[in-house]
């Protein structure tokens, strides 16, 4: 088995939001209050939060902390690459996925309820047209 | 039909917890596919299912799949009871579920979520590496072909 392992949690969604959530678990404590009981300032939190610093592993236990909370690591297995998997990547329309990417989640998410109700009608329309044809 | 912004919109305004994994949180990653349920993680604390109970109730949720006319009751006792609950309701097919294979409960996957704005509120959402380990973990042929999409996304996201 193929083992991976992370030693920096650099650039991952993982130490933004961990650390703000830490702030929220805490009752809610602001950047600037995490920031002092860490001994460190507000934009060094900021940054860390909205991803555009590369905290090392250090940073964010100090952070978590400052909050009152422990962290803990765990090695994840990863599975080595999967044939099958390989070979749809090729059938894959990676324009439509660069389109994709450009739109917010929430354009996504409404792209999607556009294409159930296109279903829908056409699901409809089948059973309109059985019932009108002769018997 | 599935309507994801009542759905989202009924768990947020009465402030259940949960986590978006699945077809949706492909799709908020960017993948292309379409999904016809909601699939979420559910905290299993009694407020917890309190609340979701409650929030749920009025969209008349009922087992998917069974059956019309069996008596199913949507109460705190019988999510306490049980834990993975596929459900249809008047907003369409959602999965509330209590784990799932290679993620554990909601404890665990918390750590390894975002807060993405939808509909007014920011739910949780699976972050894309876990959403591919999860997927991988479950060990279903279907999942393949949208494994191998969410890496493409995960590829297109680290070049751009």
């Amino acid at each position: 088995m193929l083992f991976r392992y992370h030693t920096s949690v650099q650039n991952t969604p993982a130490a933004s939001s961990i650390v703000q959530r830490a702030r929220e678990a805490a009752g809610g404590l602001s950047q600037r209050d995490l920031a002092q009981r860490a001994g460190t300032a507000q934009s060094v939190v900021a940054r860390i939060e909205n991803g555009t610093s590369s905290p090392t592993l250090d940073t964010v236990a100090r952070l978590l902390r400052a909050a009152g909370f422990g962290y803990e690591l765990r090695l994840i297995p990863l599975s080595p690459p999967d044939a099958v998997v390989e070979s749809y990547k090729s059938g894959i329309d990676r324009a439509s996925l660069i389109e994709n990417l450009r739109k917010t989640p929430e354009q996504r998410v409404r792209t999607l309820e556009a294409m159930h109700r296109f279903s829908d009608e056409a699901k409809r329309a089948r059973v309109r047209r059985v019932a009108e044809e002769p018997t | 039909m599935i309507d994801f912004a009542t759905l989202l919109n009924t768990l947020g305004d009465n402030e259940v917890e949960f986590i978006i994994v699945g077809g949706l949180a492909a799709n908020v990653h960017g993948s292309a596919r379409f999904t016809d349920d909601l699939d979420v993680v559910y905290r299993r604390t009694p407020e917890n299912i309190a609340r979701l109970v409650d929030a749920m109730r009025p969209l008349n949720p009922y087992l998917r799949g069974a059956p019309l006319g069996l008596p199913f009751d949507w109460s705190a006792a019988t999510v306490q009871a049980g834990l993975n609950f596929t459900l249809t309701c008047s907003a369409g097919a959602i999965d509330f579920l209590g784990e799932i294979a290679g993620g554990g409960s909601y404890d665990t996957l918390v750590a390894h979520t975002s807060k993405v704005p939808l509909f007014g509120h920011q739910p949780l959402v699976l972050d894309l590496p876990w959403l591919i380990h999860v997927k991988r973990a479950a060990g279903r042929r279907k999942d393949l072909e949208a494994i191998a999409e969410l890496e493409v996304i995960q590829a297109l996201d680290r070049d751009r």
